[in-house]
């Protein structure tokens, strides 16, 4: 079953065309990686599911995108109760001026949750299921800035994950991490797509191997095939997917 | 880039960043760190030349304000007797008078500044808050003085005529803090004149850390669902915590000192305002007014100078307690803060 | 005309200047230049805020007449121009008060020549009255107001005084100088020789430490309270009540006549006193409520050059000429009463300026003049 889908999808920063025609599923409990060089419209069309582009000056869309069938870009979708239901990651770590704990109790707040004892259960469970939690459990009062990149990137993770959304959408989130922060964020992953509709943009061939059920190559903001992430990766049906997988260009 | 690439094993407890993670770099060119060594110096000599002037001004109003110090101690402080025909001296109602003007200003100048700023930074359209910037701007330009005649003309009528007799029918009918005598001069008068002067200092500086507020930190709050109210009221805000305590300390420093406006509008007599609608005196308006004339009397000029010295030393006590709530108020650092200082 | 008075007096209506001024002369204190620096034909002089104006047209007026003169004036505080005229840092210091005994023992060196003559008036702003009438008030009755023991316009005290005017229930709104001032001076000195309770709590002086009601810094500023303020009273000079136009009230003398306060009164206060041989021949002492007659208006002042008997012998020369000419071509109405002064016959008080040149000049005398 696909949570949300993306039909004849256009996006124009002013006049350019950023994606062009764009036709795809997000398949739900599993991972969708896009990828394709820099430049191609990967960002952008992750940011077109939750309306983050709303946002930018002079951008435009045409074409459909539902989410359990209903457009979300239609009146019938709030931008605000979108975004609650796709949550977003982003390529930097960006945590709020505030403690750990409100950190990931910031989208609970804000839909109105007061109560001491459900904030603090739901920044648990947010914190463990983003594997921070024995990290962090001594110091939640601390700033979130005294936390490492790597922790920094587990806790806006946290933070997506606390507002319980049904996609969750991930621009290169470990691009900037070492080694070690990233394998752990790529297991965390793992682990949520049982319970999430999850799409990752990512630069790095293996870890989309690794991590990826479905696989998008996007190429000059056309998605040039989608399928089986073994398949694209073993036996693509584009000549232009081949010669990026194997590293040819990009 | 980021700086730091640790993730500690697991249970063990992170140590902070640390500058020791990132060796200095060494440079092989001697023309460089000698460039570099000389710039130290002259930044030293800057620092070093501040020390000075700071120690020059301290010591030169310890020993002009000296026979005062030695004659009533500690009493200075404390005692608001005030009669140089007699030769006693002391500080109290000018502190107490000091102390109401820049609680008023502040208390009113903070949320008008704050809203100002949040008005410019993230609700005004471009052209708007472009011009009212540069408006803000000369205002904050605008010599004082220009600010007790408004004072004079508009506010001392309107206090008198209508807000003060307004006070005293509502909030005096419980307070009688509140139900003094209409004047139209007085703390209050100077308390809100002030306020006008320091909204500009304030609202800018937070206006300036609102727009460094970095975009990710705001598109994370949109991304969680938030209104754009709740972003700029719980994230934007916050984050610049820092930049607007400092503008605080700026305005509490401009307010606490503020002599010419002062003078024109708070009624300059030596008593303790016993309600709001009461005339008083401050530091800074009393030495305006009769330091040219002390000076006949040693000990007189003596006890004014040491006013003066209680108002440096007040600056600097609350500029150092400012700082201190920064630290704390940041957790320790000031990491990734906007505005900060 | 008061043209020149409104630029002078109101373009300082605070003591910004003044201390920007002090500051610059206190410089050229510190370098050393005081004495050596200055040629003999430059006269300084500092000090009241009040005579500043006066003193300006008369620089004016002397230079114009005495090109080998250059007079320099500036307004900085009687304190400022006594202590400054004392320890040699400018050649006049222009005071709006007398050295009262205690100062004569501080500074020890100065001379106090009597250059032209003050008042001081009561201006008050009482609803319902018609602004021609004039109330009639005694030494203890306004040191009551003013010490804040008599409230409300309606006292029994002020109604006994004027019986025929309606007065009402208004509270009194006491308003007073807050730099210190030669009006105060003035004005406090009527209270203190007419009132024992004023003399024993608040004396006389500059700056007093004012029981009740508020300050405003500079006789402009007072008339501005006044005029805005219902139930306010307070007190003004003679310039400020002809340029405004002002009712004030007229004060018991000390024969009991109730005067108000004008060129004509204040003019015949001064000459009384400068009749009477029980003042001093330097006028160290007040002549307040000391005066009898019909006409003379109680709360007048002189106000005072003080210059110090260390100058050297061509400074003094120069300044003696000045002082002569301030004294008899310089009291002419065109200077003193356009800046606010009534103009006094200095000259039948010729063997007493005969005695105060000779203390600063010896072997001169008040027409004399001495060669070179
Ligand atoms: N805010 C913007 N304004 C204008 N053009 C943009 C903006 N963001 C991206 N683009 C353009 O859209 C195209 C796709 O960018 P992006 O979606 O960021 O690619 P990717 O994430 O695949 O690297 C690029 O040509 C880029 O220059
Ligand atoms: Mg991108």
């Amino acid at each position: 079953m696909a949570r949300m889908s993306v039909e004849k999808f256009f996006a124009y920063y002013g006049e350019n065309a950023a994606l062009k025609n764009v036709t795809l599923e997000v398949p739900d409990q599993q991972v969708l990686a896009l990828i394709g060089p820099s430049g191609c419209g990967k960002t952008t069309f992750l940011r077109s599911l939750n309306r983050m582009n709303d946002f930018v000056k002079e951008f435009s869309i045409e074409g459909l995108v539902t989410l359990d069938g209903v457009d979300i870009y239609s009146p019938d979708m709030h931008p605000v109760v979108l975004r609650r239901r796709v949550g977003m990651v982003f390529q930097k770590p960006n945590p709020f001026h505030k403690s750990i704990f409100e950190n990931v109790a910031y989208g609970l707040r804000i839909q109105g949750i007061r109560a001491k004892s459900v904030l603090a259960d739901n920044v648990e469970e947010s914190l463990r299921s983003a594997a921070l939690w024995d990290e962090v459990k001594d110091r939640l009062n601390d700033s979130a800035f005294s936390l490492s990149g790597g922790q920094q990137q587990r806790l806006c993770i946290a933070r997506a994950l606390a507002v319980e959304p049904e996609v969750l959408l991930l621009d290169e989130p470990a691009s900037a991490l070492d080694p070690i922060s990233t394998s752990r964020i790529e297991e965390l992953i793992q682990d949520l797509k049982t319970q999430y509709a999850i799409v990752i943009v990512t630069h790095n061939m293996q870890q989309a191997a690794r991590i990826s059920d479905q696989t998008a190559f996007f190429l000059l903001g056309e998605m040039v095939e989608m399928g089986e992430t073994s398949r694209i990766f073993t036996n693509p049906s584009d000549p232009r997917t081949e010669d990026y997988i194997t590293g040819r260009f990009g | 880039m980021e700086v730091d690439n640790v993730v500690p094993l697991e249970g063990t407890k992170e140590k902070a960043r640390t500058g020791n993670a990132r060796p200095g770099r060494v440079s092989s060119n001697t023309f460089l760190s000698r460039s570099d060594r000389f710039f130290g110096w002259s930044l030293q000599g800057g620092g070093v030349f501040i020390l000075g002037l700071f120690s020059i001004v301290l010591l030169i109003c310890l020993i002009e304000s000296w026979p005062s110090i030695a004659k009533f101690g500690f009493s200075f402080l404390w005692t608001s007797t005030w009669n140089p025909a007699h030769g006693v001296f002391g500080a109290l109602t000018y502190l107490v008078g000091t102390f109401w003007v820049t609680g008023i200003a502040l208390f009113i100048s903070i949320p008008v500044a704050i809203f100002s700023a949040l008005f410019l930074s993230d609700y005004a359209p471009k052209w708007l808050s472009g011009i009212v910037s540069t408006l803000m701007e000369m205002l904050a330009g605008i010599p004082s003085i220009v600010f007790g005649a408004f004072g004079i003309t508009f506010m001392v009528p309107l206090l008198r005529d209508h807000f003060e007799p307004f006070l005293a029918n509502t909030l005096g009918k419980k307070w009688d803090f509140f139900n003094g005598d209409p004047m139209g001069y007085g703390i209050l008068a100077a308390g809100i004149v002030v306020g006008f002067m320091i909204v500009p200092l304030v609202a800018t500086v937070t206006r300036d850390s609102l727009l460094m507020v970095p975009h990710e930190m705001v598109e994370a709050s949109y991304a969680l669902g938030a209104t754009k109210a709740e972003t700029v009221f719980f994230v934007k805000l916050k984050a610049v915590v820092p930049g607007m305590v400092g503008s605080f300390i700026l305005g509490f420093g401009r307010a606490v000192g503020e002599t010419m406006a002062v003078l024109l509008v708070i009624g300059n007599q030596a008593s303790i305002p016993q309600t709001i609608q009461d005339v008083g005196y401050t530091i800074s308006s009393l030495l305006a007014n009769t330091f040219t004339y002390a000076v006949i009397d040693p000990l007189y000029a003596a006890a004014e100078v040491e006013l003066g010295l209680i108002l440096l030393l007040i600056t600097l006590v609350v500029n150092t307690l400012g700082r201190r709530l920064l630290m704390r108020l940041m957790g320790g650092r000031l990491a990734g803060s906007v505005g900060g200082g | 005309m008061f043209t020149n008075r409104i630029l002078t007096r109101r373009g300082n209506p605070a003591g910004f200047g003044r201390l920007l001024l002090m500051l610059v002369v206190a410089l050229f204190a510190v370098l050393g230049m005081s004495r050596a620096g200055w040629s003999a034909s430059n006269i300084t002089i500092s000090g009241s805020s009040m005579l500043f104006p006066l003193e300006q047209v008369w620089a004016v007026a002397y230079m114009k007449s005495h090109p080998d003169v250059h007079i320099s004036v500036a307004s900085t505080g009687s304190g400022f121009g006594i202590a400054n005229a004392a320890n040699g840092n400018i050649t006049i210091g222009a005071s709006d008060a007398y050295l009262t005994k205690a100062f004569r023992k501080r500074y020890t060196n100065l001379v106090s020549v009597p250059i032209a003559f003050d008042d001081a008036q009561v201006i008050y702003n009482i609803p319902g009255l018609k602004k021609s009438t004039v109330l009639r008030f005694d030494g203890p009755t306004l040191a009551r107001v003013f010490l804040g023991d008599i409230r409300f316009w309606n006292d029994k005290h002020i109604r006994a005084l004027n019986p025929h005017v309606r007065l009402p229930h208004q509270k009194i709104k006491v308003i007073h100088r807050a730099d210190a001032s030669g009006t105060t001076f003035v004005f406090t000195d009527y209270l203190n020789q007419t009132s024992q309770e004023w003399f024993d709590k608040i004396g006389r002086d500059l700056s007093p430490a004012w029981p009740v009601g508020s300050g405003y810094n500079g006789s402009d500023a007072v008339v501005a309270a006044v005029m805005s303020t219902p139930g306010a009273i307070g007190y003004v000079g003679l310039g400020w009540v002809q340029e405004y136009h002002l009712t004030t009230a007229a004060l018991k003398n000390l024969d009991g006549y109730f005067v108000v306060g004008s060129v004509d009164s204040i003019n015949k206060a001064g000459f009384k006193a400068l009749k009477d041989p029980e003042f001093p021949d330097d006028f160290n002492r007040s002549i307040v409520w000391k005066l009898h007659g019909k006409d003379v208006y109680p709360d007048s002042n002189f106000e005072f050059w003080m210059v110090n008997t260390n100058l050297d012998g061509d400074t003094m020369k120069h300044v003696r000429d000045l002082m002569i000419w301030a004294l008899s071509t310089g009291q002419d109405p065109k200077y003193t009463v356009s800046t606010g002064f009534a103009p006094l016959p200095f000259a039948p008080l010729k063997p007493r300026l005969d005695k105060i040149v000779h203390r600063l000049l010896p072997g001169n005398t008040y027409n004399e003049r001495s060669p070179g």
